[in-house]
């Protein structure tokens, strides 16, 4: 699949706390893919309700742009749920954490989820975006093969 | 027995020589010296030691009366046997009380071997337990002199009648009279520390009711000055055959000087692991939430400096930049507040009136306690007020008294309710409200922890419990939490005595 498939057929989801992030992800994101989707969710105890109900019962490829820092709900949290869902499920979601955190122990911690292919300093650009599906594109080519 | 030393007072050189006769039938082995005047003997009994007296009655210028108090004189008990061919009644039974051991007639010679075995082996066994007495004597004055000199307190206790003998050093130790205050079971019960009773209770009849040799257990004893020691006591059982223990003997150390070093170390373990989880969670604090606004300002300005974007957006995102400036200006001037009630040293301590804070908190938060009609209940009968620093007091009584309201359930009207309570070394204070509750299971770590926020509905930046715990562990006190999701949350905090 090449990069402007993964681009076409993904719908983007956002999770964030923080309103500011959340809108201008939306932004930029609707600037760059503007045939896009993009579903934002505040608060990551609904966007579980999303994932397990909704999303459930009609999946579709998703990259899923996770924030870290979360009251309640922790991304990792989110994670741990999204896990649990059945195989045929959770294989179309992609997960990027978009963390504002540049500790290391959370960047080593999100390579332990197979759900996860990337993870992102804030702020997120349109730039770290591609070069991060990119890559995942590359890895995942060069395993195939 | 090995040869017999025996001084024989006799005038009569025949009657030695019969007496020699006849011991030597007997198969004795024994050396004879014969002193026939008083001179000789009193010069023998100078000279040399014997292990038995013969002496016949009559004698040339004195008799067996003057013999035998002659040998009284000396302080010797060398047995002493009359031989004699005849005595009256009256002078044997005067002999017998002046300490001789017994007579034989001349014509029954034949008595007399036997009768010297039994004298010498009676004093031989009179001797031993001159010996044993004189040790025991010995002993028992050491052994006083232990039992009240010993920096250990020593007991003695009857476990049948739970009668309990203490040492001086009891009360040295403790502060109470040993006579009046520490004399049976029930005494010892009551000097221990309440919150140990019965721990120490239980495992001292344990040990009783086992077929233990010793029992050992370490606890706190409440001085008579209301202050802690803390002892090991370490103790022998004494058992009948039966293994039913009847007494024990045993020392109470004061260990109290150990504990508190060994306190003191734990504590400054605690506080480094404090300090060090602190340092952690700013890290990660700087590494969220202080980045976080200045990764929005890094995002504005870049879609700021673009300008395909249409204007209405641009203003949009120059609004956004504003508010996330201002938000980086917050983190900053908490994160400024937080660690300087750390530096602050030196606070005024002042007399602190529980009442006039309650107060306070409530005419500052007027609003909120009518728009939510709050209940603030407060019992400050056992301790009304308490030396502190009352801006610090202030400071926890509004976050706690805040935080009912703020996480209040919807359908319920917040009741918030204070107490207070004496210890022995300080006060407690239980702070309980009816509101939201938190998982403990899965926050307890946190609770207290910097921008720890527990609801995502409501707005909160994780600050205020952080500085409330910081506030009362300045104070040398502890804070703890309990609570139950739906049903409220009680906090518990203990502030000890101040030491000026």
């Amino acid at each position: 699949m090449s990069l402007s498939e993964i681009l076409e057929e993904k719908q983007f989801i956002i999770i964030d706390d923080d309103e500011t992030t959340l809108f201008y992800t939306n932004a930029v994101i609707k600037k760059f893919f503007y045939y896009k989707d993009v579903i934002s969710f505040k608060n990551p105890g609904k966007a579980i309700e999303f994932f397990e109900t909704t999303f459930s019962r009609n999946p579709s490829p998703m990259v899923v742009l996770l924030d870290i820092n979360m009251p309640e709900f922790s991304g990792w949290d989110v994670l741990d749920r999204l896990q649990v869902l059945p195989i045929d499920i959770k294989e179309k979601l992609s997960v990027i954490m978009v963390s504002s955190s540049i500790d290391t122990r959370d960047k080593i911690k999100a390579t332990e989820y197979a759900l996860v292919i990337g993870y992102i300093e804030k702020p997120l650009s349109i730039k770290k975006l591609k070069d991060l599906i990119e890559l995942g594109q590359s890895t995942t080519s060069r395993s195939n093969g | 027995m090995d040869n017999i030393k025996i001084l024989m007072l006799e005038d009569d050189a025949d009657d030695a020589d019969i007496i020699r006769t006849h011991l030597q039938e007997a198969g004795f082995n024994f050396n004879a010296t014969v002193v026939p005047t008083r001179k000789d003997y009193i010069k023998a009994l100078e000279e040399s030691v014997y292990d038995v007296i013969l002496c016949d009655h009559y004698l040339n210028e004195f008799n067996s009366s003057d013999a035998i108090k002659i040998r009284n004189e000396k302080n010797l008990s060398t047995p002493f046997l009359l031989v004699s061919g005849a005595v009256s009644d009256a002078s044997a039974i005067n002999l017998i009380n002046n300490g001789a051991n017994d007579y034989v007639l001349k014509d029954k010679l034949h008595r007399l071997p036997r009768a010297i075995m039994q004298a010498i082996e009676k004093e031989k066994i009179h001797r031993e337990k001159i010996i044993t007495e004189q040790e025991l004597i010995k002993n028992n004055a050491w052994l006083k002199l232990l039992f009240n000199s010993s920096s250990e307190v020593l007991f003695d206790l009857d476990i049948v009648t739970g009668q309990v003998k203490m040492s001086d050093g009891y009360k040295i130790n403790f502060g109470y009279d040993v006579e009046e205050n520490m004399t049976s079971l029930n005494d010892w019960r009551a000097h221990i520390h309440e919150e140990d009773q019965e721990a120490v209770w239980n495992d001292y009849q344990r040990s009783v009711a086992s077929q233990d040799p010793e029992w050992k257990y370490t606890y706190r004893i409440l001085r008579a000055d209301n202050s802690i020691a803390y002892v090991i006591s370490r103790a022998i059982t004494m058992r009948h055959n039966d293994g039913r223990a009847y007494r024990m003997l045993g020392s109470l150390k004061d260990i109290t000087n150990q504990k508190s070093l060994e306190q003191e170390r734990e504590k400054i373990i605690y506080e480094v692991l404090e300090r060090n989880k602190e340092l952690e969670q700013f890290s990660y604090m700087v590494s969220h939430n202080l980045r976080s606004p200045v990764s929005n300002i890094m995002a504005l300005s870049e879609a700021l400096g673009d300008e395909s974007y249409p204007e209405e957006l641009r203003k949009e995102f120059l609004n956004q930049l504003n508010n996330s400036v201002s938000r980086l200006d917050d983190v900053i001037k908490d994160l400024y507040n937080a660690l300087q009630i750390r530096h602050n040293t030196g606070e005024i301590k002042e007399v602190v009136c529980f009442d006039d804070i309650v107060k306070d908190v409530k005419t500052n938060i007027k609003d909120l306690i009518e728009k939510y009609k709050v209940l603030i209940e407060t019992d400050f009968d056992e301790a009304d007020r308490f030396m502190s620093v009352k801006t610090y007091i202030y400071s926890v009584f509004f976050t706690l008294i805040s935080n009912g309201i703020k996480y209040r359930q919807p359908d319920r009207e917040p009741v918030i309710s204070l107490k207070s309570y004496k210890t022995i070394d300080g006060l407690r204070l239980i702070i309980s409200d009816n509101g939201l509750g938190v998982d403990l299971k899965k926050n307890r770590n946190d609770i207290f922890g910097l921008y720890k926020r527990f609801h995502h509905h409501i707005e909160g930046k994780g600050l205020n419990l952080f500085i409330a715990k910081t506030q009362i562990e300045k104070l040398g006190g502890t804070i703890d939490i309990e609570s139950e999701v739906n049903r409220g949350t009680t906090f518990k905090i203990f502030l000890p005595f101040v030491n000026c």
